[in-house]
């Protein structure tokens, strides 16, 4: 068990925490996430990991963002990241505005398309994607056609209202 | 054939439709200026949206530390843990980036050595316990014999004893607060808890009237106590003061101990979920910050097929068929698993600057089967010969892990 755990961890720890990331922002929550993702799997080894570790990832980011909520301590991270490449601090500025425009178009869509959208820049196909989300497998195009589209939007948006604000 | 509504374009770009339902579209956007333009925008935003989602990169680097998997599992109360387990080595977890204030969680210390002292005295403590009640036990029973005697006694204050009274000669009531004393041989200090602590309970011992027979004094040799029979009155009198004595003084202590002990278990099971908890922080920020031996390489992860294949970017029939310039080839009765964009040089012939549309199948024995295409320009030189061909201005190639008489007979079925 130990050895398939391993191999599991070494396919998929990586594409967890960043997908984490893209939906969290907060580096260390989404390390910690993805780790959780990994003690539940040992506790019940999936039959099928991919979408299952995904899965699990996507619930515990849900209920870590209600507790958040709860709370009243959800704080939007703006960090300096210390491992990057050096850019300059010109370029990483505009890297993180950047950055935080498409979080915060991220932010505007619903639940389901924007964990399909996440889902699919990890290379899921539509199967993986409709077993992960519980969605029928026709209507993943469909999701995934809204999700773009609303994200484009809104960052889009985002952007005219940088512009007529400069 | 009816409209295409967005999710189907958006399927067909994400390369998730059949063969035959790009057919059908491809026919159809052909005849229909509305679905082409359509398709255009749906073009648009999929490349946009994809842009966007893949610029939220994750800071750094992701490492998949080798020992974090085994670190996660031990943290767990599974069956496979229920077994023998062996000892983890728990060490301070440093939470936080280099730059960062460093935060130490601290699981106290967990060695073995520590742990094994933590149980020893968890052990003596319930040790203490077991003989204290068992001293208690004897002592009732003494006093339930001493009933009938025990009643000319009511009157005097017996809740306290003088050390003297205590250093009677009286080898019954000795053994239990010897018991509990742990020696015979200095058994006016192993009764000192006899004597009251509180000054008032002296005076008030010695406003009491003398007992009816003053009993000779003895303050010699302790230990001839032992084996000096004593006398049948003393004895009675010793039978009722001292076990009540040696119970109000023990239930005490026994009180406390018994709280130390829960105490001490209580603390080690905090211990243990401390380091519990902290087992499962990043091991290689620890193993940064405390300048470790870098542990052995990580078996690399089994290669993905699209790694095997070579492809650097999956894309869709209508971006294959932007690429060169007019629709792909395909294998005819065999299923793609995706298609994607290779370098030029991966492929011989090809043209090293630009890219090569490589179509990839699997035979019905799990054999990865490759076909590579690539536009000739003028001036090109695209090989023929065996499994490389050109078809107009396409340069094609069969290749694989398949044997090679099995790619000449796919060649005729290439469309």
């Amino acid at each position: 068990m130990t050895a398939d755990l391993t191999q599991l961890f070494n396919l998929y720890y990586e594409p967890l925490v960043r997908m984490i990331y893209r939906r969290t922002g907060d580096r260390d929550r989404a390390e910690d996430l993805a780790q959780e993702t990994f003690a539940r799997a040992v506790s019940a080894p999936p039959d099928n990991p991919r979408p299952w570790l995904f899965a699990v990832a996507l619930n515990l980011v849900r209920e870590d963002g209600r507790r958040a909520t709860t709370r009243g301590r959800r704080l939007e991270l703006l960090r300096n990241e210390p491992d990057g490449p050096d850019r300059g601090p010109e370029a990483e500025l505009e890297r993180n505005e950047e950055t935080g425009r498409v979080r915060s178009a991220l932010a505007t869509l619903k639940e389901r398309d924007r964990e399909a959208l996440l889902l699919k820049a990890e290379g899921f196909d539509y199967d993986e994607i409709a077993a992960t989300l519980g969605l029928a497998k026709g209507a993943v195009g469909t999701t995934l056609a809204r999700a773009r589209r609303r994200l484009v939007e809104a960052y889009r948006a985002q952007e005219r209202g940088k512009h007529v604000a400069s | 054939m009816s409209h295409l509504d967005e999710g189907t374009l958006h399927a067909l770009l994400d390369g998730e439709l059949e063969l035959h339902e790009v057919r059908e579209i491809q026919a159809h956007l052909g005849s229909c200026t509305a679905c082409d333009t359509r398709l255009q925008a749906a073009k648009d935003v999929f490349g946009e949206a994809d842009r966007l989602v893949a610029s939220v990169q994750f800071p750094g680097s992701v490492k998949a530390p080798r020992a974090e998997v085994e670190r996660v599992e031990e943290t767990l109360p599974t069956a496979a843990t229920a077994a023998p387990r062996r000892e983890r080595r728990i060490e301070p977890q440093v939470v936080g980036s280099v730059d960062e204030p460093q935060v130490m969680i601290l699981p106290d210390e967990n060695t073995w050595p520590e742990r094994r002292r933590r149980l020893l005295a968890a052990g003596r403590w319930a040790a203490l316990l077991l003989v204290a009640v068992g001293a208690g036990y004897i002592a009732s029973e003494v006093r339930k014999g001493a009933q009938p005697a025990a009643a000319n006694l009511e009157q005097a204050p017996t809740a306290f004893v003088s050390p003297e009274e205590t250093s009677r000669p009286d080898t019954t009531t000795a053994a239990p607060a010897r018991a509990y004393a742990g020696s015979g041989s200095d058994s006016a200090q192993n009764r000192t808890p006899l004597v009251p602590r509180d000054e008032a309970a002296v005076r008030r011992r010695s406003a009491a009237p003398p007992p009816p027979e003053p009993r000779p004094q003895q303050t010699q040799n302790q230990s001839a106590d032992v084996a000096e029979p004593p006398a049948p009155a003393a004895q009675n009198e010793e039978r009722q003061v001292a076990p009540a004595e040696v119970d109000a003084a023990t239930q005490e202590d026994i009180r406390a101990e018994a709280a130390e002990a829960l105490a001490e278990l209580d603390r080690q099971r905090r211990r243990d979920r401390a380091a519990a908890a902290t087992a499962a922080i990043d091991q290689a920020r620890r193993e940064e910050l405390e300048a470790e031996p870098a542990p052995a390489p990580a078996p690399p992860p089994p290669r993905t097929l699209e790694q095997r294949a070579g492809v650097y970017l999956r894309i869709g029939l209508d971006e294959a068929a932007r690429q060169l310039g007019r629709p792909v080839h395909v294998i005819e009765g065999l299923n793609s698993e995706f298609m994607g964009l290779v370098q030029g040089r991966q492929s011989p012939g090809a043209d090293s600057g630009r890219p090569v549309v490589r179509v990839v199948y699997r035979d019905s024995q799990g054999r990865m089967i490759l076909l590579d295409q690539q536009r000739i320009r003028p001036g090109q030189n695209w090989p023929s010969g065996g499994t490389q061909w050109t078809v107009g201005e396409m340069g094609l190639r069969l290749h694989g892990d398949a044997p090679g008489a099995v790619l000449q007979n796919l060649r005729p079925r290439v469309r």
